[in-house]
């Protein structure tokens, strides 16, 4: 008992044993591999198409209903075997020719993807032809890849783009590393029989129109593709607004107390840069640079979401690239510049005087800053708020350092340092810092806040307030008594690494 | 180079004309092409024809017409183009000269 399936030869229906039609299939299969480059191969497989019906007719009677292996094994040795089909008088040897031990493109394996076996574009299963490793380790591989880090998505879209398509047989057989013969070919192609039937009857199809093949190809890849286009060009958009409302906008976003509430980015790059020019190249550098990108981004998801491919697009998206480029090495000369500003340091100390006493009482003034602001800035931390009053920037926050006096007084010294390109330059922007300090009787009155001219900019101007104290002897903070601890070092001085900090509310802070 | 593979290439050469040959007395689809060339035993495997129909065809030396067969699929009638009967005249000639030729040298042996 065999299982027969019915079949359709040119319009004539056969009942056929399901070996027989195998071989008949595999018979059809290697002459549509065989007669590939040939010109009018098609009509040449119709033609013996025919013949195989009239033939099977012949076989079948009354009596004998079915088209068995035998009657096949006979129509196919009086056809021929399929590489006698080529019209040797016409055409010039090719790779398909009967020289079945041409070997010469054998062993030259290539990377490619494997769309026949993608489940999205085809990468791990090229790779997993590539290296003759199993596939779903190469896919657990790029989904650990993918959950620890992240970066495995990057590097699946970036192998999409540089890995080439296996689009042909030949491409097939290089991706496994076969050596390319007819028979290897033949064997691949019987392999895949339905597929490459199918090509092969939509070959000029594809020539004529390369989108339908994609289109039937990738389909997966192409939605994914849409997909991470939409997030890309959302991402852009999104990038797009910052910028807006950032950048050119003015947003005022950043906390200071002034005339103007709060800053935004550029008036706090004035403050840094040095000159005007420095700010306007850096704005100029700044904006090339970020409105570059945020076009690159949208450039880049609207050709994945409309698959354009044109060169315009790929001419488009490398200005961009290189006019970010352009602007980012600009920003960065800007800021090399500008850091440059902080390399020295200039500091200025003086003595703001000496007491004896029992214990030095310090008294802290933090002033209310008066503000026309409608923003409620509150400080958080020891990292005071900064404002503007009067063309001068108020910093508050007060460094405090503890010594061993020489002797049985109390010594205060006030410490001013800002950073700039020269020492000259440095110590003069610490000379214009204003910091009130005092004593009076037994007591210290300190500022929590220290201002400088808005024309200095900001070069890390700080103050610090050194305070001397006799052995054994204290010092009170509003109501806080602190004994800076004393140790005596190899030399037999007292060294003392005792430290606080005055905040911008005026509340004293002990570092020990 | 074996005996059979010089046979299939003298058998080859004249099978062009030999085609051309039968369609001039009329025409014929391929089976019955075929069965005059086995006969004949010109042929061995029936699949070089094809390629030579189709190829003669293309240079528009043949031309067919589809005709229903009463036991079997569509026949492919093909017959001689008027190009096809000049080329055949051509081919006349040359094969006349030819076995000329080929019987001087042959019987001076």
């Amino acid at each position: 008992m065999k299982k027969t399936i019915s079949v359709n030869i040119k319009g004539m229906n056969f009942l056929i044993e399901e070996d027989a039609f195998e071989l008949l299939q595999n018979y059809i299969n290697k002459l549509t591999t065989v007669l590939q480059n040939e010109k009018g191969g098609k009509e040449i497989i119709e033609d013996v198409e025919l013949r195989i019906a009239e033939l099977c007719g012949l076989q079948l009677n009354e009596r004998k209903q079915v088209i068995e292996k035998e009657d096949i094994a006979t129509i196919l040795s009086t056809l021929g075997d399929p590489d006698l089909y080529i019209d040797e008088s016409e055409q010039e040897p090719t790779n398909h020719s009967s020289n079945s031990n041409n070997t010469n493109q054998a062993n030259d394996k290539r990377l490619f993807r494997d769309v026949d076996n993608a489940a999205i574009a085809g990468i791990c299963s090229g790779i997993a032809n590539y290296l003759h490793i199993d596939l779903v380790f190469v896919r657990i591989i790029f989904v650990l890849f993918f959950l620890v880090g992240g970066f495995g998505f990057p590097l699946y879209i970036i192998l999409w783009i540089v890995i080439p398509k296996a689009n042909s047989t030949i491409d097939r057989l290089r991706m496994r590393g076969k050596p390319i013969t007819v028979d290897s070919v033949r064997e691949e192609v019987e392999s895949a029989a339905g597929r490459i039937n199918k090509e092969s009857k939509n070959f000029a199809n594809r020539m004529r129109n390369n989108d339908n093949y994609n289109q039937r190809f990738s389909r997966i890849g192409r939605i994914i593709t849409s997909i991470i286009g939409s997030g890309i060009i959302a991402f852009g958009m999104f990038f797009l607004v910052i910028f807006l409302i950032f950048g050119v906008g003015g947003f005022q976003f950043i906390p200071v107390q002034s005339d103007y509430g709060f800053l935004s980015f550029s008036q706090f790059g004035e403050m840094v840069m040095e000159t005007q020019s420095d700010y306007q190249w850096a704005w100029i550098g700044g904006m090339v640079m970020v409105s570059s990108i945020i076009l690159f981004i949208l450039l880049l998801g609207t050709k994945m979401v409309f698959r354009i491919k044109n060169t315009w697009s790929k001419i488009s998206l490398g200005f961009l690239f290189f006019s970010g480029l352009f602007g980012f090495i600009i920003c960065l000369f800007m800021g090399m510049k500008t850091g440059k500003e902080f390399a020295i340091e200039g500091e200025i100390e003086q003595e703001i005087g000496s007491v004896f006493t029992e214990q030095l009482i310090i008294e802290t003034n933090s002033p209310k800053i008066s503000t026309s602001s409608t923003y409620d800035v509150k400080s958080k931390g020891r990292w005071g708020m900064m404002s503007i009053e009067n063309d001068r920037i108020v910093e508050s926050g007060i460094h405090i350092e503890y010594r061993q006096s020489k002797d049985s007084l109390y010594h205060v010294y006030q410490n001013l340092s800002a950073h700039c390109q020269s020492h000259r330059k440095a110590v003069n922007k610490a000379e214009n810092i204003k910091h009130n300090a005092g004593i009076t009787g037994s007591t210290l009155t300190l500022d929590s806040h220290y201002s400088f001219p808005i024309d200095d900019k900001l070069r890390n101007q700080d103050v610090f307030i050194i305070i001397e104290f006799p052995a054994g002897k204290s010092v009170k903070w509003n109501n806080k008594v602190i004994y800076p601890g004393s140790e005596m070092n190899s030399n037999g001085n007292y060294e003392i690494d005792d430290s606080g900090y005055l905040n911008s509310k005026g509340e004293y802070e002990h570092w020990d | 180079m074996s005996l059979e593979n010089t046979q299939a290439q003298m058998r080859k050469g004249i099978l062009e004309y030999c085609i051309l040959s039968i369609l001039d007395k009329g025409e014929a689809y391929p089976s019955e092409i075929l069965e005059t060339l086995k006969e004949a035993k010109l042929i061995v495997v029936e699949g070089t024809l094809y390629p030579l129909l189709t190829r003669l065809k293309n240079m528009e030396l043949l031309s067919y017409r589809w005709e229903e067969s009463p036991s079997g699929p569509p026949r492919k009638y093909y017959s001689l183009t008027n190009m096809g009967k000049t080329f055949l005249n051509e081919l006349n000639t040359t094969w006349s000269e030819l076995t000329t030729a080929v019987n001087q040298i042959t019987n001076k042996n």
